[in-house]
């Protein structure tokens, strides 16, 4: 464990990126505009009554936070891991005094700062534009504070852990794009989680998805009971437990697995 | 004559090369099976959803919004099967413009325009693309309307200038890359296009605007949908018709003005 070196990349990062802003601003666009056509469709769904207990101002506030974390939440940096161990650049990360997780760690807290302004103003202008009416409570938000962070490195570890897959098989796209398509469905972009379908709901309540994306948004807008409340918690910390040791495995078994391709 | 049997070789070279290097990475490819089913499974899943929790959306009903989404998955495929992997082989990030690949590229015995817009294929693409249309025949099935001859030949049109439309945006936006390389623009398009998976109409007013007059993902996807459907207005029809003419004469005029400001570049 080398914190100084991480520190230190984490900064490189940050300056090259930076440099390049008008290309993640980009990105980010794209992750944003994708739940607004959610939101938009729901906002026409609803019109003035109420869908399971959902108003329309509810919609609105449901999916700008959403914008939000999804931003926040959002890994990129398990595609370059990908793509750098097909192509072989990977073995430059290897030879550093330093573990390669720490080069993935570093490019995405450096996306995510990079996008800042351009985060802030995109949401800024949709919530004038839809005319968003928020309140929340104290208690709440400190609660989503200490749950976002959690999703955060769940949703890192997860993807890093699947793009590491790549040691053995070499290509890794696809199964990236998996991981994906199914937080799309079952984190709450399409729809806020609880009102999902019951069997799809009571399915995803096992699996990592919602607690990537969907759980601290519900905890924020105060729709959990207590009991749920500690449930969700009890099993975002599993889930990440549980992925830690899949990421241990799969770094073991993979790097003994590895070879270098290109030059 | 000639010209298009050089087309069909061509094709075919292009194509056989991209299913070898598709295939020979085995994991990927069933993976990549799989993804397809569970995009599938998501896009229909996603209307199912919405419309589990109300009947209709502005006037959209659950059959007339999947012929929608079929049809956005229709171009959508037509457009990952070859123009968007050709061209963004050029215009992507990495692609050759920024390595320099592009002086190979224009000696090259065939047309530049030809050659950089089919010589990259997504074999495993043919498989969204046959889904996306079972899903439009089976939409189609379910909406009650009168079809003639007059509506087909409607639709037809309505297609053929979508087609048009996408290509000749996709070119210009290529082209761009030549004056200025940096943000990867087809991106930004790629993004704008995902709001045609539903009906042009549930957006805002301003959105409407942006994605009829500026960006037009209502003239690529909506109206042919509706034109299928036997809804559309043929006046619009035949402005798209019009529309894609024009953005087809300009696209290609364009793309031969951004050739010549190539200044290539290499390591």
């Amino acid at each position: 464990m080398n914190f100084r070196g991480g520190l230190v990349l984490i900064k490189k990062s940050l300056f090259g990126f930076v440099a390049s802003r008008a290309f993640f601003w980009t990105l980010s666009f794209g992750w944003m505009l994708a739940p607004l056509i959610y939101m938009f469709v729901w906002i026409e769904a609803s019109g003035n009554g109420s869908i399971s207990g959902y108003t329309k101002n509810d919609f609105i506030t449901y999916y700008v936070f959403f914008i939000f974390v999804n931003q926040l939440t959002y890994p990129t940096s398990n595609w370059t891991v990908g793509d750098n161990i097909f192509n072989g650049t990977f073995s430059y990360w290897l030879l550093r005094p330093i573990q390669p997780i720490y080069e993935a760690i570093a490019s995405d807290i450096a996306t995510k700062v990079v996008c800042i302004p351009f985060v802030a103003v995109f949401i800024l202008t949709v919530s004038i534009i839809v005319k968003v009416k928020i309140t929340l409570i104290f208690t709440n938000v400190l609660i989503f504070i200490l749950c976002l962070i959690l999703a955060q490195i769940l949703r890192f570890m997860f993807a890093y852990s699947n793009a590491l897959l790549a040691l053995m098989t070499n290509k890794i796209g696809a199964l990236l794009s998996i991981n994906e398509t199914l937080v799309f469905l079952l984190a709450g972009q399409i729809i806020p989680t609880d009102l999902l379908p019951d069997t799809i709901r009571q399915i995803g309540n096992f699996l990592p998805y919602k607690y990537m994306l969907g759980f601290p948004i519900e905890v924020l807008l105060g729709k959990l009971s207590q009991s749920q409340l500690i449930m969700g918690i009890g099993i975002q910390v599993a889930w990440i437990a549980g992925v830690i040791v899949l990421h241990n495995f799969i770094w073991n078994k993979g790097i003994k697995h590895y070879t270098s391709v290109g030059g | 004559m000639r010209y298009i049997k050089l087309i069909k070789r061509l094709i075919y070279v292009f194509f056989k090369t991209s299913l070898q290097q598709d295939i020979s990475f085995r994991f990927d490819f069933i993976v990549r099976l799989i993804n397809t089913a569970i995009s599938l499974a998501a896009g229909i899943g996603a209307i199912a959803i919405i419309f589990s929790k109300t009947h209709s959306v502005n006037g959209w009903d659950f059959y007339s919004t999947m012929a929608v989404t079929g049809m956005f998955m229709f171009i959508q495929s037509l457009k990952n099967l070859f123009i968007g992997p050709s061209l963004d082989s050029i215009a992507g990030l990495g692609g050759e413009l920024w390595t320099g690949g592009f002086d190979f590229t224009l000696l090259k015995p065939v047309p530049t325009q030809l050659y950089i817009s089919i010589r990259n294929w997504a074999p495993l693409t043919l498989i969204d693309l046959v889904i996306s249309l079972i899903v439009i025949i089976y939409s189609f099935v379910h909406v009650y309307s009168d079809f003639s001859i007059n509506s087909l030949l409607i639709f037809i049109i309505a297609i053929f200038s979508s087609l048009i439309i996408l290509y000749s945006i996709l070119l210009i936006l290529s082209s761009l890359a030549f004056w200025y390389l940096g943000t990867p623009v087809l991106w930004i398009f790629n993004s704008v296009m995902e709001t045609g998976r539903y009906p042009v109409r549930v957006y805002p007013f301003v959105f409407r605007f942006i994605l009829t007059w500026i960006i037009p993902v209502g003239l690529i996807v909506s109206i042919p949908a509706e034109a299928l459907m036997a809804k559309a207005d043929v006046h619009e029809v035949l402005f798209g018709l019009v529309f894609g003419i024009v953005s087809y004469i300009a696209a290609v005029l364009f793309f031969k003005l951004s050739i010549k400001k190539y200044s290539s570049a290499s390591s």
